[in-house]
């Protein structure tokens, strides 16, 4: 494994290093991928997405401070493509909710929502991996892109609100607020769609007349 | 700043607005908020967080958080090294014991889930994108280096470069304009491929079918462009961009300098024929066809057939569309297919863009009636098309306005 810094293998890669570039994409193969899928929402989409990214990483590294991380430089240019995507997908974009969203919320303002009754189940507790995927994805698709993007954005790269504020020039108290917001949001989404399914499970069972 | 900002619009909703419905407002408690607080201000480093009931419910939000990172599964998976991804996700000395936060030990150390060729084919492919973006930038900093090379000048290279240049020009002006013409092709064939998926859309929305709503019958005209739409065929194309499929721009050729290429509020069809871009098949209520059928032709560069018929001018049945000046047209088909006929008659199946000049070939600007009246007539005897004609079947390919 090459052990130069993200950073350092950046500028070794300005400095004329082709090979430094080829280990950094593969670094951030990965990560930068599911953060991807996650924030468009499909693979297909993300992989273009992704190659945007660093084709953008590569035309603009001239505007890159090295004093900067390189990480969640490379994540928040990955976000403006994922967002100038969708964008370009416009109004056709087709998200896949299965059911309505019950409670909370029509009319009677903000519902408090306790994570300690959210269900967040390991990846080995039987519930299938495609089924999870799924459900994830679900979740993620009732978020607005703004919330989904910080939620994301400060998941993937670990960061605190002042290095977010920073990087995103978001002010500190739109960070804080936003990411609350995306938390709540995606807790209440997460607990819905699992109880979506069992319910739809349950129905299913019943209808089958076992 | 470097160009990565993101705008702080929050009211921003981006294209989910239309798409998705939104999620309903929830807030965290007080304590999940103070956890999530700490756990952000730690660098999601658990470990950093001291007060131990705190760190409870911080582990409860990064897990939470965590599942937006499990991995994403395809067929044949197989894993890479583990330990390398952990140790570039999590800053050093900061995972929590695993006794103390299962659910989000077992979530992070779930591990990746892309197939390595997967891998390799998405960094390559990466890579020679921008390799490309590397020769085109050496290809101009080449050129920006002649530039930079200034001789010192006389009166006679002044005029030797002019009598080059003049010559130069004369050779490369018939390149260019052939160039233009080109690049006006591939707007045209960009165009319809983008006219091709917003059909395929609101077909998917409308059982299957393209666009139809004027509803006129046999015996109606239908090339009253702009003056009602219940006897214009192209307000049905115009349907696509009245109801947002598509951008009225992408309806316009960039050979046509009359095309508009923003609708007005309320608007149902183009102006004037002068105004359309590209032909669509006659659909009246009667033959209609199906989004997906691979031998219906839909859409074509416009027809030269019924500007000149409307005028009561000679028409030619085998010329090929104005838009390219005459040299051959682009055919939307109904399986979204999108290519190029030297000659307007479309065939079937594997003939379809080679049929021109034989039995099967079918003209696209004319109604199998009047071609086969066509195929009789001797001398100078006159075949009139009224604007009311219809295909004969579904499977009659006959472009209007």
């Amino acid at each position: 494994m090459d052990q130069r810094t993200d950073e350092q293998l950046f500028a070794d890669y300005r400095r004329g290093d082709t090979d430094a570039f080829r280990t950094l994409i593969d670094r951030f193969h990965d990560d930068l991928l599911r953060f991807l899928i996650r924030l468009v929402g499909g693979r297909q989409a993300a992989e273009d997405v992704f190659q945007e990214t660093f084709l953008q990483i590569h035309t603009s590294g001239d505007s890159f401070d090295v004093e900067r991380r390189f990480r969640p430089w490379l994540f928040t240019i990955a976000a403006n493509k994922g967002r100038d995507y969708l964008r370009r997908k416009g109004r056709r974009q087709v998200m896949e909710l299965s059911a309505p969203i019950s409670g909370g919320g029509d009319g009677e303002g903000a519902s408090f929502i306790d994570l300690l009754r959210v269900d967040v189940p390991p990846p080995a507790s039987g519930l299938e991996a495609g089924e999870r995927d799924r459900q994830v994805q679900e979740a993620l698709a009732g978020l607005s892109h703004p919330l989904r993007e910080i939620l994301l954005l400060s998941y993937f790269n670990r960061l605190t609100y002042a290095q977010i504020a920073e990087e995103l020039s978001i002010p500190l108290g739109t960070v804080k607020s936003r990411l609350h917001a995306a938390v709540a949001s995606f807790a209440k989404r997460w607990s819905e769609v699992g109880k979506e399914t069992s319910d739809g499970a349950t129905k299913r069972r019943s209808d089958g007349g076992e | 700043m470097h160009d990565a900002s993101i705008q702080p619009d929050p009211s921003d909703d981006g294209p989910q607005r239309a798409g998705a419905t939104p999620a309903p407002s929830a807030s965290l408690t007080p304590a999940d908020a103070a956890a999530l607080d700490a756990l952000v201000d730690a660098a999601f480093d658990l470990d950093a967080i001291t007060d131990q009931s705190l760190r409870q419910r911080a582990a409860r939000v990064a897990a939470l958080m965590g599942l937006a990172d499990t991995p994403v599964p395809v067929a044949n998976r197989a894993l890479v090294d583990v330990a390398f991804l952990r140790a570039t996700r999590q800053p050093a000395g900061s995972a929590a014991p695993a006794d103390e936060l299962p659910a989000l030990a077992a979530l992070l150390s779930a591990g990746p889930a892309f197939e390595s060729t997967d891998r390799d084919r998405l960094v390559a492919s990466t890579l020679s994108g921008i390799d490309r973006a590397i020769d085109a930038e050496r290809q101009r900093m080449r050129l920006d280096m002649r530039r930079g090379k200034v001789p010192s000048i006389s009166i006679r290279d002044i005029v030797s470069v002019a009598a080059v240049l003049l010559i130069a020009a004369s050779v490369v002006w018939p390149v260019l304009s052939h160039m233009r013409e080109q690049g006006r092709q591939m707007a045209c064939n960009s165009n319809l491929g983008i006219a091709s998926t917003a059909l395929a859309t609101y077909a998917n929305d409308y059982q299957y079918s393209p666009p139809m709503v004027a509803g006129f019958g046999g015996g109606t005209p239908w090339w009253n462009v702009g003056q009602s739409p219940q006897q214009s065929n192209s307000a049905n194309l115009y349907a696509l961009a009245r109801q947002d499929y598509v951008s009225l721009a992408s309806l316009a050729c960039p050979g046509n300098a009359g095309a508009p290429t923003v609708a007005a509020p309320g608007q149902q069809d183009w102006k004037s024929l002068e105004e359309i871009s590209y032909s669509y098949q006659i659909m009246p209520v009667a033959v209609r066809i199906t989004w997906g059928s691979p031998d219906a032709v839909v859409m074509t560069d416009r027809s030269p057939v019924i500007l000149r018929a409307v005028r009561r001018e000679v028409i030619d049945p085998w010329a090929n569309s104005p838009n390219h000046h005459g040299r051959g047209q682009h055919v939307v088909m109904g399986d979204g297919s999108v290519g190029w006929l030297s000659f307007p008659e479309i065939g079937q199946g594997q003939d379809r863009w080679s049929a021109a000049g034989t039995a099967h070939g079918d003209n696209i600007w004319l109604p199998r009636p009047i071609e086969r009246l066509l195929d009789q007539v001797t001398g100078r005897q006159r075949v009139d098309l009224k604007g009311v004609e219809i295909p004969e079947s579904a499977d009659d390919a006959f472009v209007g306005p």
